[in-house]
C-alpha cells in the first residue's frame, strides 16, 4: 500500500473512533475516560488530516489551498473505484 | 449545516462486478429499512426533542447514516460499472436499467421507489425513540440477510461492518430512552409526550 492510501486509512481509522466516542459522549457527557478518549483521537485526527492535506490535497473545502489552483475536484471522489 | 468529507467512512473495493448483488443491496439505500429512511428519520426527529443530549445523538446519527447511505451507493455504483449489456441480462439487472440505466437511485430491491411514508416523526420523543430502536433492529436484520445471500468478500467487509453500527445505534438510542425517562415528571408514570407543553 503507498503512503497515500496507507495515511488515508489511517485517517478513516481515527476519525470513525472519533465518531463512535461521540456517540457515546452524547449519553454518557460526563464520563471522564471517554473524554479524555476523545481528546487524544481528535488531536491525532486533526494532526493526520493536516500531513494528508499537506502532502496529497483536501479532505474537506477548508483543507484547499487555492494557490495551487482548484484542488477540490482534482482528486478521484470516495465512491470510484481503483483503477 | 453539513460538510463533505472527501472520504467513505469505511472502504469499498469491489473488485468483481455483480449486478444481481447490486439489486440485492440497493434495499440498504432506498428500501423499508434503509439507510435513507433512517438518516430521514432521525434528522427529521430532532428538532422539537427538548433535551439537548437526545437531540444531539439524532443529529450525530442522522450525520452518519447519511456516510452508510454514501458507502451502499458506493457498492452498488461498483458492482455495476462496466458491465456489458449480456451481462445486466444474465443477471436480471434489465428491470432497473431500462429506468436508471447504471445510476443510482434509492429504490427497495423489488424496485419499489424510496417514500417517507418508511419512517415517522411523530413530535412524541418516547414514541420515536421506540421507533428508532426497531429501525436499527430492522436494518441489522436486513444485513444479515444480504450477508446470507452473498458469498463476495469485498463486498461482506463494508456490509458487516454497517451491521455492527446497526447494533451500536440501537444502543445509544436505548440510553437516550433511558435518559429521556428520567426526567419525566414523577407523577407521569405512563410517559405521555415529553415534548407537548402541556405534559413537562
Amino acid at each position: 500500500m503507498n503512503e497515500k492510501k496507507q495515511l488515508l486509512l489511517d485517517i478513516q481509522i481515527i476519525a470513525f473512533v472519533v465518531k463512535d466516542v461521540q456517540l457515546f459522549l452524547d449519553t454518557h457527557p460526563t464520563c471522564e475516560g471517554a473524554l479524555e478518549y476523545f481528546k487524544y483521537y481528535n488531536n491525532l485526527l486533526t494532526a493526520l488530516t493536516s500531513e494528508y492535506e499537506d502532502k496529497f490535497g483536501p479532505l474537506t473545502v477548508y483543507g484547499v489551498n487555492s494557490n495551487d489552483g482548484w484542488t477540490w475536484i482534482a482528486e478521484p471522489w470516495p465512491w470510484e473505484k481503483e483503477a | 449545516m453539513w460538510n463533505y468529507d472527501r472520504k467513505l467512512q469505511y472502504p469499498v473495493n469491489i473488485k468483481h462486478p455483480d449486478a444481481k448483488a447490486a439489486k440485492i443491496i440497493i434495499s440498504q439505500y432506498g428500501g423499508p429499512d434503509g439507510e435513507l429512511a433512517a438518516s430521514l428519520r432521525y434528522l427529521s426527529q430532532r428538532y422539537s426533542v427538548p433535551y439537548r443530549d437526545v437531540a444531539g445523538l439524532l443529529t450525530d446519527i442522522g450525520t452518519e447514516e447519511l456516510a452508510h447511505m454514501e458507502m451502499i451507493s458506493a457498492i452498488v455504483f461498483q458492482l455495476t460499472k462496466d458491465l456489458s449489456i449480456e451481462e445486466i441480462k444474465e443477471q436480471g439487472f434489465d428491470s432497473f436499467f431500462v429506468d436508471h440505466t447504471t445510476g443510482i437511485y434509492p429504490a427497495s430491491a423489488a424496485g419499489v421507489p424510496f417514500t417517507a411514508s418508511y419512517f415517522q416523526s411523530k413530535g412524541d420523543i418516547i414514541t420515536d425513540l421506540h421507533e428508532d430502536m426497531a429501525a436499527e433492529q430492522k436494518a441489522r436484520t436486513t444485513y444479515d440477510n444480504i450477508i446470507m445471500l452473498i458469498d463476495d468478500p469485498d463486498i461482506l467487509d463494508p456490509i458487516k461492518f454497517l451491521r455492527e453500527r446497526e447494533i451500536v445505534h440501537f444502543q445509544r438510542f436505548g440510553e437516550a430512552l433511558e435518559r429521556t425517562k428520567d426526567r419525566l415528571n414523577c407523577r407521569n408514570f405512563y410517559a405521555i409526550n415529553p415534548e407537548f407543553p402541556s405534559n413537562k
